[in-house]
């Protein structure tokens, strides 16, 4: 079932094409990522996509007026309240929440054991697992993620997009997933969207059909890296 | 405290404290604008156990109390209020930067007019001018809000009353927290003027003039110290509270 339709999406500043007819949609349940190089215009299709930027040409629709929309941004430290402890951060306001869900979301995060910790005691990869618990806690239909571990080293941006791939994988809600890291978003996605520089236009739109459930041991496949070539071929001459 | 820290610490009290006594004993000022620095410490020591120096204080202390108190009371709910709602505070503005614009000696006539030359015109004076700074300071907070914090407040879609209480006010804290403390030095300021002015006849102030008129500089000079040591932890005290309170910037400092 199609969840969102953009169709023939444009956006221009005063100077500057920043987005040039771009058309694609997501199915219920999809993991889509958009890669392109830095400045190519990945976030600004988010804030569009999401409703907080409303000028733009082309148009974008929900197949549902009423789903529930959640995003998490690059910066760790503005996706959680440092005032709020980890399970008050992601209850929020909201008593119906079922304390066992939220265990359960956190213990598939790995946070669980930090839950009456504040978030300056976490690292910012925990914050943004955390900010994406919450989305999963209070039942967000799509998510809305921008390169929310490309400010992690190495070791700590693998540790969380592991989690977040184990928690995603037995939740399958949909998830739009901008990044700059051709690794993340293969082993994450069932679709990658290969943007170009500016104007930005969709160059491929590259399947990856490799097995669910993935995990990290799939880095070193032969079929990743053959979808790594293709992807790398894609953009070469943008480079 | 390691002890090279502690030094640290200490070696500019303690040269300061030679340095007057070098420029006593060259006689480089008058002596009895500046008296001999063992006089002052004598002196200051003899206030320590006079029961008169501890009435003073006392007297003091409560008006600087009541004055922080009450300028607390009205300062932060009203700054709530003018940063939460962009319209009032607009009407305000002007006013409000009006009145701050006043120094709070060009208002002693005024409230002893109204309230008395007693402890009444003395504690108000101090509070309203604090009032104002924590106000301001209070405004600042709520209408600098992080953005950040008030979109998940959006997309999460909370009640107005979490937003406020969760969300923008514990946001406002270090810029009330920074309000408070510039507050109660002014209280203290306005206190200890007004105590000197015409008709007082107890507290630090009046005590710090009143030894001045009797010659007695050295208890002048011991009472200046006492006023200042209480100033300082008056600022440590709310600067404690802010510490523990406001626990999630203290990584920052």
């Amino acid at each position: 079932m199609t969840l969102l339709t953009v169709s023939k999406l444009s956006k221009k500043y005063p100077n500057t094409h920043v987005l040039d007819n771009i058309s694609f949609n997501v199915k219920q349940g999809e993991f889509i990522s958009i890669f392109g190089p830095n400045g190519c215009g990945k976030s600004t299709l988010l804030n569009i996509i999401s409703g907080l930027d409303r000028r733009y040409t082309g148009s974008v629709s929900f197949t549902d007026k009423g789903i529930k929309k959640a995003y998490i941004f690059q910066n760790a430290d503005e996706s959680v309240l440092p005032w709020k402890s980890i399970t008050e951060n992601v209850r929020l306001d909201n008593k119906t929440l079922k304390t066992r869900r939220i265990k359960e979301v956190l213990s598939e995060l790995k946070l669980w054991k930090f839950r009456d910790a504040y978030p300056y005691q976490l690292s910012g990869g925990m914050k943004q697992l955390l900010a994406i618990a919450r989305a999963f806690v209070h039942g967000c239909d799509v998510l809305f993620l921008d390169e929310p571990f490309s400010s992690l080293d190495y070791h700590m941006a693998s540790a969380a997009r592991e989690r977040l791939l184990n928690l995603w994988q037995k939740e399958r809600p949909t998830v739009l997933f901008v990044s700059h890291d051709i690794d993340e978003a293969i082993l994450l996605s069932d679709r990658v969207l290969v943007f170009s520089n500016r104007p930005s236009r969709i160059k491929q739109e590259v399947e990856i059909k490799l097995p669910r459930n993935r995990d990290a041991s799939i880095l070193s496949s032969k079929q990743f890296l053959e979808y790594k070539k293709i992807i790398m071929d894609c953009v070469k001459n943008e480079i | 405290m390691r002890y090279d820290k502690l030094l640290q610490y200490l070696v500019m009290p303690l040269s300061l404290i030679v340095a007057a006594l070098i420029i006593y004993h060259l006689g480089l000022f008058n002596r009895l604008m500046f008296p001999n620095p063992v006089s002052i410490v004598k002196q200051f020591f003899a206030l320590l156990l006079s029961s008169e120096m501890y009435t003073d204080l006392a007297l003091t202390l409560s008006r600087v109390i009541s004055g922080t108190a009450i300028s607390i009371l009205f300062g932060i709910p009203a700054g709530l209020i003018l940063g939460y709602f962009n319209r009032i505070y607009t009407m305000f503005e002007f006013l409000i930067d009006f009145f701050r614009s006043i120094p709070a000696t060009a208002l002693f006539p005024l409230f002893m007019l109204f309230f008395g030359i007693g402890n009444m015109s003395k504690v108000l004076l101090s509070a309203w001018i604090a009032m104002l700074v924590i106000m301001v300071n209070t405004s600042y907070g709520v209408r600098h809000a992080n953005k950040a914090y008030l979109k998940i407040a959006k997309v999460y879609n909370t009640s107005r009353k979490f937003l406020f209480m969760n969300i923008i006010f514990p946001g406002a804290l270090p810029s009330i927290f920074s309000g408070l403390r510039i507050g109660v030095s002014l209280v203290l300021i306005v206190v200890i003027v007004s105590e000197m002015f015409f008709g007082s006849v107890n507290g630090l102030g009046h005590a710090i003039l009143d030894a001045q008129l009797r010659y007695q500089i050295p208890e002048m000079y011991a009472l200046i110290i006492i006023t200042g040591l209480i100033g300082y932890a008056l600022n440590k005290l709310f600067l404690s509270i802010e510490v523990n309170l406001i626990h999630w910037t203290r990584s920052e400092h």
